[in-house]
């Protein structure tokens, strides 16, 4: 008993030696980086091939073909989802923005002893199931919902809104609710940094609130505000649940991708559409990822 | 509504008039809108979660206002649901083998990527986040291909590689958050003092890192609990939780989902707050 204790002992401390040395990179980075290879970029690059592919009697042919990106564009089904879902989450994101940033940095400046608790109020939702949180807005927005049922009982309308639900109104009101936090939380990180006696020396020199705003609160918080803007938009271009709960029939590329893989059975044209959204996120990323830092966000 | 209008209004006034009455006003506006837009924001955030829990409790199969009464019905139904039991209890069989393996994954992952010193770590860094800033609809489609193309049949199993992908990350950087903020020379003060590596491990290192941990790994749960879009493409025949609620909310308004809602939030609101009492500790 005590000889076994002793020699797991001198494996873990071999193992833990052999972690502590500079090339111990495959015991500590090796792990994670197979899973990467093989379940997440491996699995990319198939989806890019696949829609390179046809499809017969329900089973994927390997023939080449462009026909399936070419669909993307001309078959106006796909083409008016990708419009609609590129301007409902650029509206969305610039609604974040507004809606986060003063909220923000309330809570960063202002919050005093009560900041963590704020912040863990704003995490709760953040962390909660979304189908259960979406479900809750098809609740309060239908037509004989709590918000109409509401608003008629105090005489507010005398007919209950119809465009409340099912339209690309409830899509972008999900989407902001959904994303909100992804928003709040980078820009509170930037904003708690920010050091108060800049803002008050500013002052002190004479310069206007506004002044202040543009060229101190601003230009530090870019960090956090690039970092919201990066997970909001990609969040709504690549959003399914919201779209399919409380979209009604309003085309968008999450629910045309979801019945290219269920109904409608076309793998490769679900390939296709997901390769090109694929693009559309990793151009994102790409092009913003220099103004901010992830790792320091959450 | 910005902080740039309302500031820029402000200094408008400030520029033009000086002490004047005008300015007075728009001090206090400009003093108190925003705690009362910060308000309005957590109402925002929490009304669906509040009318789910209200209406769990309505006696009328409808949720909607009138109020019929006050009932418990609902969740004696949920309790006797078969299929939702079973479906709940694999989604936590999922979630312990995700935790497990994504806290281990991730702690290691943040040690190379912390205290490693190695070519081509922005490569490594950029690879082992990125998963975390993909579309889960872009990664369940990607996995359901793979599989498919690799012969793996779709069951629980394939879920849980799925979700590994995603989750991992997120125990990577809160690690990775601990570890930075943590002073090397803790350690080398232990070596200095006679420790072995071993010891300096157990006593100093994993002492320092267990918060991290052990927030990184209710958090890898609640990610894998809630998953859907992962789930929804790898899961084959097999229901996890959130795959049961979705069948059930396609098949329109039901109050039992009420109950079902509001049993589940307030079991992830019990995990996010031990988790995040650990992460400022």
């Amino acid at each position: 008993m005590v000889e076994t204790h002793s020699r797991t002992d001198t494996i873990l401390r071999t193992i833990l030696d052999r972690v502590r040395e500079s090339n111990s990179f495959l015991v500590t980075g090796g792990p994670i980086l197979l899973l990467e290879v093989l379940f997440f970029l491996a699995p990319v690059a198939i989806m890019f091939y696949i829609a390179t592919t046809g499809m017969e009697s329900l089973a994927v042919t390997l023939d080449f073909t462009l026909s399936n990106y070419t669909a993307v564009y001309t078959r106006a089904a796909n083409r008016v989802a990708f419009i609609n879902t590129t301007l409902i989450a650029l509206v969305t994101t610039t609604t974040a923005v507004v809606v986060a940033y003063p909220f923000a940095y309330y809570i960063a400046r202002f919050g005093g002893k009560y900041k963590n608790v704020l912040l863990v109020l704003v995490m709760i939702p953040f962390w909660t199931n979304y189908i259960v949180r979406v479900y809750g807005w098809q609740i309060i927005l239908g037509t004989e919902g709590v918000l109409n049922g509401l608003l008629v009982s105090l005489g507010l309308i005398s007919e209950p809104i119809g465009w409340l639900l099912n339209t690309k109104f409830s899509i972008w009101l999900g989407l902001t609710y959904l994303w909100l936090p992804f928003m709040i939380l980078p820009l509170y990180t930037s904003l708690e940094k920010l050091d108060e006696s800049l803002i008050e020396a500013a002052y002190d020199l004479g310069a206007s609130r506004r002044e202040v705003f543009k060229r101190i609160v601003l230009p530090l918080s870019i960090p956090g505000l690039v970092g919201g803007i990066i997970f909001v938009f990609i969040f709504s271009m690549g959003a399914y649940i919201v779209p399919a709960m409380i979209g009604g029939g309003e085309l968008f590329v999450g629910t045309r991708i979801a019945y290219a893989f269920g109904i409608g059975s076309d793998w490769p044209l679900g390939a296709a559409l997901g390769s090109v959204l694929m693009l559309i996120v990793g151009g994102v990323l790409w092009s913003l990822m220099g103004y901010t830092d992830i790792e320091e966000m959450f | 509504m910005s902080v740039d209008a309302a500031t820029s209004d402000g200094s408008a006034a400030e520029e033009s008039a000086g002490q004047s009455p005008m300015n007075t006003v728009l001090n206090a506006v400009s003093g108190y809108w925003m705690p009362v837009w910060a308000i309005l924001v957590f109402g925002f955030l929490y009304a669906p979660i509040a009318v789910l829990i209200l209406f769990s409790f309505e006696q009328g199969t409808f949720s909607g206002f009138p109020w019929d009464g006050f009932t418990m019905q609902w969740y004696v139904q949920m309790v006797n649901d078969d299929r939702l039991i079973q479906s709940t209890l694999n989604s936590l069989y999922v979630g312990a083998f995700v935790t497990t393996g994504a806290t281990i994954l991730g702690t290691l992952g943040a040690i190379a990527l912390v205290r490693g010193s190695f070519r081509r770590k922005g490569l490594f860094r950029a690879l082992v986040i990125a998963p975390m800033t993909i579309p889960g609809l872009i990664l369940g489609i990607a996995l359901l291909l793979w599989f498919n193309m690799i012969g793996f049949n779709t069951s629980l199993r394939t879920v849980m590689l799925g979700q590994l992908v995603f989750v991992t990350p997120f125990v990577l950087i809160t690690v990775s958050a601990r570890l930075r903020g943590f002073d090397p020379e803790l350690e080398e003060a232990a070596r200095d003092l006679g420790a072995s590596k071993w010891q300096t491990y157990r006593r100093v290192t994993l002492p320092i890192l267990m918060p991290g941990i052990i927030s990184g790994a209710l958090f890898a749960f609640t990610l894998s609990f809630d998953d859907f879009l992962i789930a929804f493409f790898t899961s084959g025949v097999e229901n996890t939780l959130p795959i049961y609620i979705w069948s059930k909310v396609q098949h329109g308004t039901d109050p039992v989902i009420n109950a079902i809602s509001a049993m589940v939030l307030l079991f992830s609101i019990s995990l996010i707050v031990i988790s995040e009492l650990l992460r400022q500790r």
